[in-house]
């Protein structure tokens, strides 16, 4: 290596990311260019100034009074919360690790998840041609209701989006009648579209489900989704 | 504005397990002096990284009560098998990562930019504490870079991770990073 260290592989050797040999060869080069060692130590200087920032930083206020009063005047917990025993056992807890990727965990239990999230996208789907009352966040019901195996970060994904779908399609139900028709008409018909490649891809996911590809497409589309919820509430607020 | 006790940035507070879970159980059925008790154990964190993520903090101040309001209406939702601060933590993400969109999309209208190759108004004082420079430094960053700093460096997120989360390419979220590195390395040199 006669030149020196590009910023990228500068950085990528520093985060690990560079195969055996080509980070077996940066190590030489450090060792015989003082311009690329300097960075290097610059650098990992910073990383060692971001390693030793306290966890937490307290607010400059207590947030808890505001928060008491708006959980004391909704008290919505009652109603997400599954419906407990009088005793309960303590959950079992399993040693998963929350950095591993999501998608890394194949089996049924993904492609169960798959087959949920076509049937909440159905629902979202039916209240947006309705007038949406009675359709609260159900959170709750939604993760209750995905196999015991489901991977925490797949289910926490599908719950969020299709949780973060409901409330967005909620907000959107009630304000839908200030929108010109043709409006209503366009933002029905995009989340078919979106509705339809979820279900799509439910069907991939049933025959393959470790495809990285297509749970990131699904994550794309539920991306989707919200984005033409948000637009469309906000084009009318 | 006070810092918990220093420690790897990234590293969840230290909980019993029978009396996190004890709390959360409580929580599940409606006590709100039990929910108290989580929100005062998780609140640094939770603030810190809504701060740092939004680099202003009366935003933060919003964003963290937003996180404990959807802590509160989804936690019948959290069964256990993950520790409670890192099921918070990842509520925490999704709520600030959702402002952000919406905050991103607003900027856009007003063409607001966001490729600025210096700090905004990074003036630090060399005297002044070097944790503060730091954190003051990082909140200076571009919107895009400093999230993925965040995510990335202090928090530890892989950038799959953050490309799952945020819809951007990986070699973007890279390029995003080192960045992010590159500023903030020119500012406190």
């Amino acid at each position: 290596m006669n030149t020196h260290l590009t910023d990228d592989a500068l950085h990528r050797y520093v985060d690990g990311e560079l195969d055996p040999a080509t980070s077996e060869a940066c190590a030489r080069h450090f060792t015989t260019c003082e311009a690329c060692a300097e960075r290097l130590a610059t650098l990992e200087d910073l990383l060692s100034r971001v390693e030793s920032m306290p966890a937490g930083i307290t607010p400059p206020e207590d947030l808890w009074p505001g928060l008491q009063r708006h959980i004391e005047s909704s008290k919505v917990v009652a109603l997400d919360a599954p419906s407990p025993s009088p005793s309960p056992p303590p959950p079992p807890v399993r040693a998963v690790s929350p950095r591993r990727p999501w998608w890394t965990r194949p089996g049924p239990a993904v492609a169960a998840a798959a087959t949920l999230i076509l049937a909440t996208a159905s629902a979202t789907a039916w209240l947006l041609t309705h007038d949406g009352r009675g359709v609260q966040s159900s959170a709750a019901a939604i993760y209750a209701s995905l196999p015991e195996n489901t991977p925490p970060q797949v289910a926490m994904l599908i719950t969020d989006y299709e949780g973060m779908t409901q409330r967005l399609a909620e907000q959107f139900a009630s304000k839908r009648g200030l929108l010109p028709p043709a409006a209503v008409v366009v933002v029905e018909e995009n989340l078919r579209v979106i509705d339809e490649a979820l279900g799509e891809l439910r069907e991939v996911l049933l025959n393959d489900p470790e495809n990285e590809t297509v749970l990131e497409l699904l994550a794309t589309a539920y991306r989707q989704k919200v984005a033409v919820l948000e637009h469309a509430t906000e084009s009318i607020s | 504005m006070q810092n918990s006790p220093p420690g790897a940035a990234g590293a969840p507070p230290p909980e019993s397990p029978d009396s996190i879970g004890d709390l959360v159980q409580r929580v599940q059925h409606g006590e709100v002096d039990a929910f108290e008790a989580l929100y005062r154990a998780h609140v640094d964190r939770v603030y810190a990284l809504c701060l740092r993520m939004s680099g202003d903090p009366d935003q933060a101040a919003e964003l963290t009560q937003d996180v404990f309001i959807r802590c509160w209406e989804r936690v019948g939702t959290f069964r256990g098998d993950s520790r409670f601060g890192t099921w918070l933590h990842r509520v925490a993400v999704n709520v600030v990562l959702e402002r952000v969109r919406t905050t991103q999309r607003q900027n856009r209208r007003f063409e607001v930019r966001d490729d600025s190759d210096t700090l905004a108004g990074a003036s630090v004082d060399p005297h002044h504490d070097e944790r503060m420079d730091l954190e003051r430094a990082i909140r200076a960053l571009p919107p895009k870079a400093r999230q993925v700093f965040v995510l990335h460096d202090i928090e530890g997120y892989r950038h799959r991770e953050i490309a799952q989360l945020t819809g951007s390419a990986q070699g973007t979220l890279r390029a995003q990073l080192h960045r992010a590195r590159k500023l903030l390395m020119e500012a406190l040199s």
